[in-house]
């Protein structure tokens, strides 16, 4: 309580107009000049070592945490320029990182031994591949982007400087995640996320339920990571490493020697994919991640975009080879469910952050339907991809929110007049989350359909009834995915007909809303721009890109995300170059034993668009020439071209539902009176989330507490009882040994001391005090002591 | 047939008469005078064995019993000299000499 009190006078003495000026002023130098230092330091920058360049990178945010818990409230500012610059620092070394690795640096990977104890030894280091170099790219822009956009979105909030120690330990354990080559340091980064996306959904703490939100997350993910923690538990012991090279090395020669068998792989896979599960809120424990909107819009775009729920895809992509072709089933499945069941619900919210909270959690189930079922570089595409629109979408909500002072979309309406930058932000990032052609979502949605048609023409995994449940299965996730896409662009412009158009419902709101400062419009300017353009790739950068691209086939086959591409500009495959599917030996291995092809790993089901580009290369990379001559394997661009039909059919719904109201449940009603009670009844499900809430509260809670009560009834009428009853054994037994030391024991020593006594009361009498008394005791014992010499000697003496 | 001629058991004869009278001194007498005496007697009891069974055992080779005496003569001086000591300080405080008054040391 007492630095709220303290803290706004601190403010207050530097807020008046012309200090308050001369900082923003400051301010604005500061980040110039850091801007023009930043972009000479990324070629200045050119001898320093990645590696050491990733542990700054890593380190800064962390400096500026603790120094923001230390001495910001003494600061200016509050210092919010502390976490500012350090992320932005941390956005200059990891652009350089990324345009290093781009240019086609090897990756990097340098470790040094942490632990030694006996034979067990645990490294950590630093590992910087395309895929890292991407994420720490996306990291430190979005988190920078949202750091800025805070300054605004914050501003007045009485731990002001507090938040943004907070948000430089969320992107510090994010960014740890990511350049961490290793499962245990992994983990540790993995557990420091939980804990800073716990502080800052728990932000605003005096209100309950923003309370009860933080707890909430914190809880579920840990179900999650119990997996997790197995899982990881079980790589160890099975491998004696954490490393994730050594692990994708050594597993493979473990399951060819039969030292653990594919169930047991399958099972660790799995228990793996718990945590992500928890973390990426897929179907089982999803339930987090909406009541996290409890949490500041800044938080949530953070945690949507860049770092909580992104961590869970990445572990899934970074642990990629040691999953099987079951475990790779399962991830799929989870991913269709909760891609389908989360956009349905999206449909009936009516908070603006609630059906943006369900629209991430169905584009999570995307990237991991993506990674299941082989589209390794589609689903982490879609990743880097959503990162921006999404965060640009919370940060447009967020906007509105501060224009409106309220999160539902009923008391909105007709808004896109009063905010006219947060509009047009908030209708690209729209059409980039439904795919519409040209924006960046389109070409990562694509991928993932094209994997996910790819897939459905895949022989399957077993053959008999199973097979033919798992072709069903193969089938059914292009189709579920497709209506997922559907559905998407349904919700996503429910959003913003409500919000933006038709008539004002609270005019008075209406009036007073207004267009947010500069400091939140130009993240909103900023976002937009990469949410539209990361689908492209880099201008410039085209040679090296194709270069990297040849490279990446001769080694390996990545699948048919390709095409889709190729329907937009060449220049847009910078992205499968740079995050290429690895090895995967353990289905490889399935391959061998089962003769089936899987995962297409194959190598006649090459990529059209590679084989093309190869040609067209002239054969550079000259490996595979063998099946370049079959582009027929995929000639059509059928999911493109559908996915681009659902996405209009969900569009052109939306409008008469959501727009001009012509369909409406009570017109359904009236005209078809049969379909009324199903649909109204579906609506409510929805509305109510499928009550997985309710279910949660009555299977878990609710049997929890009657557990409760039976071991409170246990633990009162027996352990209690046997707990006494000992008591009672041991008293007696004590008062028993009490008696036996009282007579017994005690009875001795007193025994002995009272014969001393009588002795010494016998001996005294002898002590007279008069010589002449004991001169003749001493003449009576020299007489005896003769005597009895003489019969001891025998009379010879 | 014992005669009065120097011999050695004559002279145990002697000192044996010797230690009872100095015996009988210290255990009957009640004055502390008469029996710092008869602890001479006694002493010069032991001196006249230790002299006699020097002389007579080995004549004119060994001189340890005499060495002995002489040593025992020196021994009852000191105590001479400490007995009359104690004497005079017990006399300071109580005025009386006599043993049988002394028993502060009566345990």
């Amino acid at each position: 309580m007492h630095d709220d009190h303290d803290q706004p006078r601190i403010g207050d003495s530097h807020g008046e107009s012309a200090p308050s000026l001369f900082w923003h002023f400051l301010l604005a130098i500061s980040i110039i000049a850091a801007l023009a230092v930043g972009v000479s330091l990324v070629e200045w920058l050119q001898p320093f070592s990645i590696p050491t360049a990733a542990v700054v990178l890593v380190a800064l945010p962390l400096v500026a945490f603790t120094t923001q818990m230390l001495v910001g409230r003494f600061l200016p500012r509050k210092g919010d320029w502390v976490s500012l610059s350090a992320i932005f620092l941390s956005c200059v070394l990891g652009v350089w990182i990324f345009f290093s690795i781009l240019r086609g640096t090897a990756p990097v990977h340098s470790q040094f031994e942490w632990i030694k104890v006996g034979l067990v030894s645990i490294k950590i280091g630093v590992n910087i591949d395309g895929l890292t170099a991407v994420m720490l790219f996306i990291v430190t822009f979005i988190g920078g982007v949202i750091h800025l956009y805070s300054m605004g979105y914050m501003s007045g909030d009485p731990r002001y400087g507090r938040f943004f120690g907070f948000l430089s330990i969320f992107c510090f354990s994010m960014l740890g995640l990511v350049v961490t080559d290793n499962l245990l340091i992994l983990y540790v980064f993995w557990e420091l996320v939980g804990l800073s996306s716990y502080l800052l959904i728990g932000f605003w703490y005096e209100k309950k339920s923003a309370a009860d939100a933080s707890m909430k997350a914190f809880l579920t993910n840990r179900v999650g990571d119990i997996g997790f923690f197995m899982g990881m538990a079980a790589l160890y012991q099975w491998t004696g490493t954490f490393v994730f090279s050594e692990i994708f090395e050594k597993l493979p020669h473990l399951l060819e020697s039969g030292a653990i068998s594919p169930l047991k792989l399958t099972v660790a896979g799995l228990a793996v994919f718990c945590g992500a599960i928890g973390k990426s809120a897929q179907f089982p424990l999803h339930v987090w991640l909406p009541d996290a909107m409890e949490g500041p819009t800044p938080v949530s775009a953070l945690i949507h975009a860049a770092t909580m729920v992104a961590a869970g895809v990445y572990m899934v992509g970074r642990l990629y080879p040691i999953f099987t072709p079951e475990a790779f089933m399962g991830i799929a499945l989870i991913g269709l469910i909760t891609a389908f069941f989360a956009g349905t619900i999206a449909i009936a919210q009516n908070d603006i952050k609630r059906v943006l909270a369900y629209s991430t959690v169905s584009q999570l189930g995307y990237m991991i339907t993506a990674l299941g079922i082989g589209g390794y570089t589609a689903g982490l595409f879609h990743l880097s991809t959503h990162a921006f629109f999404k965060a640009l979408l919370f940060l447009c909500s967020g906007s509105v929110i501060h224009a409106v002072h309220s999160q539902d979309m009923r008391e909105m309406g007709g808004l896109w007049r009063k905010l006219p930058i947060t509009f047009t932000a908030m209708l690209i990032g729209t059409l980039a989350i439904c795919g519409v052609p040209g924006t960046s979502g389109f070409y990562s949605k694509d991928a993932i359909l094209e994997a996910a048609y790819e897939f459905g023409h895949r022989p399957p995994l077993y053959s008999g009834i199973a097979g033919t449940l798992c072709s069903i299965f193969q089938h059914g996730v292009f189709w579920l995915a497709l209506i997922a896409a559907g559905v998407t662009a349904f919700y996503s412009f429910r959003l913003i007909w409500m919000t933006f158009f038709g008539t004002p419902k609270f005019p008075a709101k209406y009036a007073r809303a207004h267009e947010s400062p500069a400091v939140m419009t130009a993240p909103l300017i900023l976002l937009s721009v990469f949410a539209l353009f990361t689908g492209l790739g880099f201008l410039g950068q085209e040679s090296s890109v194709k270069q990297c691209w040849a490279q990446a086939n001769s080694r390996e086959k990545v699948a048919s995300e390709v095409s889709s591409w190729r329907l937009g500009l060449q220049w847009g495959m910078w992205y499968p170059g740079l995050v290429e599917r690895p090895r995967l030996p353990l289905v490889e291995h399935y391959k061998d034993k089962l003769g089936m092809r899987w995962a297409g790993l194959e190598e006649d089901s090459g990529p059209v668009g590679a084989t093309e580009l190869r040609r067209t290369e002239g054969e550079a990379a000259g490996v595979g020439s063998g099946h370049a001559g079959k582009p027929e394997s995929m000639p059509d661009h059928t999911p493109g071209i559908l996915a681009i039909t659902v996405v209009l059919i969900g569009f052109l719904l939306s409008i008469p539902c959501f727009l001009t109201r012509t369909i409406t449940l009570e017109s359904i009603e009236t005209i078809m009176p049969a379909l009324g009670r199903p649909l109204r009844f579906l609506h409510s499900l929805l509305e109510n989330k499928y009550y997985v809430d309710e279910f949660y509260r009555l299977v878990f809670i609710d049997t929890l507490l009657l557990v409760n009560e039976c071991v409170k009834w246990f633990d009162q009428n027996i352990i209690d009882r046997i707990v006494n009853g000992c008591a009672h054994a041991f008293r007696d037994l004590t008062a028993f040994v009490g008696k036996l030391d009282l007579f017994g024991v005690d009875g001795l020593v007193n025994w002995i001391a009272n014969m001393a006594l009588a002795v010494g009361d016998r001996m005294r009498t002898f002590q007279t005090g008069l010589v002449q008394g004991y001169l003749v005791h001493s003449f009576w014992v020299v007489v005896l002591a003769l005597v009895l010499l003489q019969f001891l000697a025998g009379g010879n003496l | 047939m014992p005669t009065l001629a120097p011999s050695l058991n004559n002279c145990l004869l002697i000192s044996g008469l010797m230690f009872a009278c100095g015996l009988f001194c210290v255990l009957g007498r009640k004055n502390s005078v008469s029996l710092l005496m008869g602890v001479e007697l006694i002493l010069n009891a032991a001196n006249l064995n230790l002299v006699s069974f020097g002389t007579f055992l080995y004549p004119k080779t060994f001189y340890h019993g005499h060495c002995f005496a002489i040593f025992v003569i020196v021994l009852a001086a000191s105590e001479t000299a400490i007995f009359l000591a104690i004497l005079l300080s017990l006399y300071q405080y109580q005025e009386k000499v006599d043993v049988d008054e002394v028993h502060a040391l009566k345990g």
